[in-house]
């Protein structure tokens, strides 16, 4: 681990590196600005923004993508630190976990496994490749978790990070009208949707409704992580 | 006060290398994700502290609330593959559409009918 931040280290301190970072920094910093200005717009989401200000940046620039990712690794090695720390919700949550896990578990188990199993389905139906179908499997859970899990079954993991973000936003969006439409208002039954199937981009738009809500939404957030990272080898195996 | 803070927040950071480095280590024997690993381990230091060290606290708050930050790079990647996704845009883009609400509704209506209140 000390060897891989090392290596990032290195490539940061070289000139190019210090000023790819910023490039990328500078890009969510505008995403977020924007967001805010235009009152909070979901679909606005600073990933989407940070993401195309990025691809025009490299593209004008000429910059092989493979080069690009190579000189902000530390990015990608603060992102397993940043992964870690979901411990610290999880444990902030741990009595309303432990208060109500009976209520949790069942429909948290069931939109974890119907979640991957729904999108496998379909990928099936249209004969996607195999490594596109275990690239899609992980989308309902928060994206550094997904990347690891797609790794293991044998699918690209930056294309489950962007299919993640994706999952999050329609979620995010979706969910106001869903939840009207079928008459779902309780606070928990919104938060645990939220953060099962959507996770953090589900989980803002539920800290929108009550806090209580959110703090469901984190709840289901890193539970659902911990429990597809488990399971989804199993179910992927059985299949 | 701020020197206490800095200290604070290095010391979260010596301890979060320590577990990830203890992490990648138990990864040779457990077929489990690095994070994963690294996660648990923090829960079980916040179990044993009975609270969450302060700096480690502050870290949290920071990461997590710029956590898109952090994927940027590899939603780049992406286009390492386009060429590959290209054919399956549209069937990635109904995966996504009917999938995702699909599971929220059987979450939302499981949970519901348990009926916990808003108190």
């Amino acid at each position: 681990m000390i060897e891989q931040l090392l290596v990032a280290l290195t490539a940061l301190f070289s000139m190019s590196g210090v000023l790819w970072c910023c490039a990328t920094v500078c890009s969510y910093l505008i995403g977020r600005r924007l967001q805010q200005a235009a009152g909070g717009k979901v679909w606005l989401h600073p990933m989407l923004t940070t993401v195309a200000l990025l691809s025009v940046i490299l593209f004008a620039l000429q910059m092989p993508i493979t080069d690009y990712r190579q000189q902000v690794a530390i990015i990608d090695w603060l992102l397993v630190m940043a992964t870690a720390l979901l411990a610290v919700p999880m444990y902030q949550q741990w009595q309303f976990i432990k208060q109500h896990y009976r209520a949790i578990a069942l429909p948290l188990v069931a939109g974890s496994i119907s979640g991957p199993l729904i999108a496998l389905g379909i990928l099936w139906v249209f004969s996607a490749p195999q490594k596109l179908v275990a690239s899609s499997a992980a989308k309902s859970i928060t994206s550094p978790l997904a990347m690891e899990v797609t790794a293991m079954i044998g699918g690209w993991p930056d294309v489950a990070a962007a299919l993640v973000i994706l999952t999050g936003l329609v979620g995010a969006v979706i969910g106001p009208g869903l939840f009207k439409l079928f008459n779902i208002r309780s606070d928990f039954a919104q938060g645990l949707a939220y953060g099962t199937a959507a996770h953090a981009i589900g989980t803002a738009a539920a800290l929108t409704k009550s806090p209580r809500c959110g703090a469901i939404a984190t709840v289901a957030l890193c539970v659902n992580g911990v429990l597809t990272v488990v399971m989804l080898p199993i179910i992927y195996w059985l299949l | 006060m701020l020197n206490r803070r800095v200290i604070q927040v290095l010391s979260g950071i010596l301890t979060l290398l320590v577990i990830l480095e203890l992490s990648y280590f138990f990864a040779r024997f457990i077929p489990a994700p690095v994070p994963l690993i690294a996660l648990l381990q923090l829960l079980v230091v916040f179990f044993a502290l009975g609270r969450i060290p302060d700096g480690i606290r502050v870290l949290a708050q920071f990461f997590l609330r710029h956590l898109s930050l952090f994927f940027v790079p590899a939603v780049i990647g992406v286009g390492l593959y386009w060429s590959e996704l290209h054919p399956f845009l549209s069937a990635l883009g109904l995966t996504l559409i009917v999938s995702t609400p699909l599971s929220m509704l059987i979450t939302a209506a499981l949970a519901e009918r348990k009926g916990i209140q808003d108190d």
